[in-house]
């Protein structure tokens, strides 16, 4: 079940914890990538548990994480390496994708990885309607007719009205 | 299953700051909560740099580290001579002029042109308040070393300029930097960083229209090694401040001016304020966010990110990356770009957007 690629006595040394998802998938996570996360270090600072279960992210979401989170604690690459990997990282990515990606980078408190993920969002929600977001997040709307009309006619740049692609 | 309209404020703000203009508006329109995010966000009202890109043919905006391209067919074979109040004072190629309101998409003609060459042009209330008028600064090189002085007002409601010419005694080359109005008085400096003033009133005779002091700089030789001019007023100040930004490494001073005697004391810190300086538009606010305090921001550039200077350290950083430097060799400075900040929708009654009735 559990998995490892350490090899050779002088990795051996190195501490390992395990790192559990929501649907019960584990990861084998090297101590020093672990703490990139300032959740993750608290929970480790403060327990002896090598076995850390977390309730609300889901496998697909936490191996990419875990991706970035080891990627970043490698001192083997150089720092342009490691931008080049946050490029394509989020490239490419579907807005489902990133919507669990920012949540869990915001949960696990990943500064930098959360930063370059709601930044792709960004990217991905210019010139969309707002029927286009509330439906991507599933948000309702909760305005009434009138304070919906006060808002579209009072915040500024609302005169723009070119036609935005609806996809 | 987790509520999206319930997403953490930081990772909302995080979103918000890329989101510009009609992005923005539709981040507010999404639901309640969202909005309530970007009502209080610090990149609601916030001074954007703005600057015509010309390779791309668009405006670019600027606001903290994110930037925005934007097109404006109505500012298209246009300069920028002044901004204020979220309005552009712009200036055709054939020399007309006009105010538009990029946020909302206003336009003001005004009923005369103005020839080239003026060194400042300026606005100093909303063009649609009766109170507004427009100053033009120039400055003729005459035989010798006589300059000829030329002030000329347009007033709201009018269409003809009111212009009036000085022989100054000694030489008074105008700086770039925007004149500052600050009790009645025009205030405006020259390349040495003396000071003029020209009192906007005409009916005070008893004293000269024009005054210009001259040693404004405690130390003179310093009025030689100014490259770059900058007056302004701090939002809650009382009185007049300058950046003077030397040709020695670009070193930055900073300046209160002392009244009545006209001269210049030199200042290190802001405390909590925050200045936006351009050669269009300078002011300085207190500082939404208590890190940006205590800084200069310039337009100016290291590579693709926007830099400020620190009162703190003494030197300009990058806004994004890890740039720092004592002096501004090698940044990209512009000329044309301005700060402006976002307005709301004003309730506009459309006889305000004519400046003269009667040539309309």
């Amino acid at each position: 079940m559990v998995t490892t690629d350490e090899k050779g006595p002088l990795t051996a040394k190195k501490k390992s914890v395990i790192i559990r998802s929501c649907d019960g998938d584990e990861f084998l996570v090297s101590e020093s990538a672990a703490v990139l996360s300032t959740s993750l270090k608290k929970i480790l600072e403060e327990k002896e548990d090598r076995l850390i279960h977390l309730s609300d992210i889901d496998n697909k979401t936490l191996a990419m994480v875990i991706a970035y989170l080891s990627t970043h604690a490698d001192d083997g690459l150089s720092d342009d390496l490691k931008r080049s990997f946050d490029q394509e990282f989020v490239s490419g990515k579907e807005f489902d994708v990133l919507k669990y990606l920012v949540l869990a980078t915001d949960t696990l408190q990943v500064t930098c990885l959360c930063y370059t993920v709601a930044k792709k969002m960004a990217d991905i929600m210019k010139n969309k309607l707002v029927e286009w977001v509330r439906r991507e997040f599933d948000i309702q709307n909760d305005y009434t007719p009138e304070a919906e009309a006060e808002i579209r006619r009072l915040d500024a740049w609302a005169w723009d009205d070119r036609q935005l692609e609806d996809d | 299953m987790r509520n999206w309209a319930d997403l953490p404020d930081d990772l909302l703000n995080l979103i918000l700051s890329k989101l510009f203009a009609k992005d923005r508006h539709v981040f507010s329109l999404v639901c309640r909560s969202w909005n309530t995010v970007a009502a209080s966000s610090a990149y609601r009202y916030s001074p954007c740099l703005m600057y015509y890109h010309r390779s791309k043919h668009m405006w670019k905006l600027y606001q903290y580290n994110s930037f925005f391209y934007m097109s404006f067919t109505e500012l298209e074979k246009a300069e920028i001579c002044c901004s204020k109040y979220g309005w552009l004072l712009m200036r055709r190629y054939d020399n007309s002029l006009f105010f538009f309101d990029p946020f909302n998409n206003q336009r003001i003609e005004l009923p005369c042109k103005l020839r080239n060459g003026y060194s400042t042009v300026s606005f100093f209330h909303p063009p649609t308040s009766p109170d507004c008028f427009i100053v033009g600064i120039d400055d003729t090189p005459d035989s010798g070393i006589e300059v000829i002085l030329k002030i000329c007002v347009l007033k709201h409601g009018e269409k003809e300029w009111d212009i009036n010419i000085y022989r100054p005694r000694k030489r008074f080359l105008v700086s770039r930097g925007a004149p500052v109005l600050h009790g009645g008085l025009l205030y405006f400096s020259d390349v040495r960083g003396n000071v003029a003033t020209f009192n906007m009133s005409k009916c005070d005779y008893c004293k000269p229209r024009l005054a210009i002091k001259f040693r404004c700089l405690r130390r003179r030789r310093l009025g030689n090694k100014i490259k770059e001019h900058y007056l302004f007023k701090i939002n809650g100040e009382k009185a007049m401040f300058a950046v003077f930004v030397l040709h020695e490494e670009r070193k930055v001073s900073m300046f209160r001016l002392l009244e009545p005697e006209m001269k210049w004391e030199p200042m290190q810190d802001i405390g909590d304020k925050v200045l936006y300086l351009s050669h269009v538009s300078s002011f300085g606010n207190t500082a939404y966010l208590k890190n940006m305090s205590n800084r200069i921001y310039f337009p100016k550039f290291h590579g693709d990110t926007t830099v400020f200077y620190s009162l703190n350290s003494g030197k300009y950083h990058s806004v994004d990356g890890d740039y720092s430097n004592n002096n501004s060799y090698g940044l990209q400075r512009l000329d044309l770009a301005t700060w402006i900040t976002p307005a709301p929708t004003p309730e506009f009654l459309t006889e305000l957007l004519t400046w003269c009735p009667e040539v309309d």
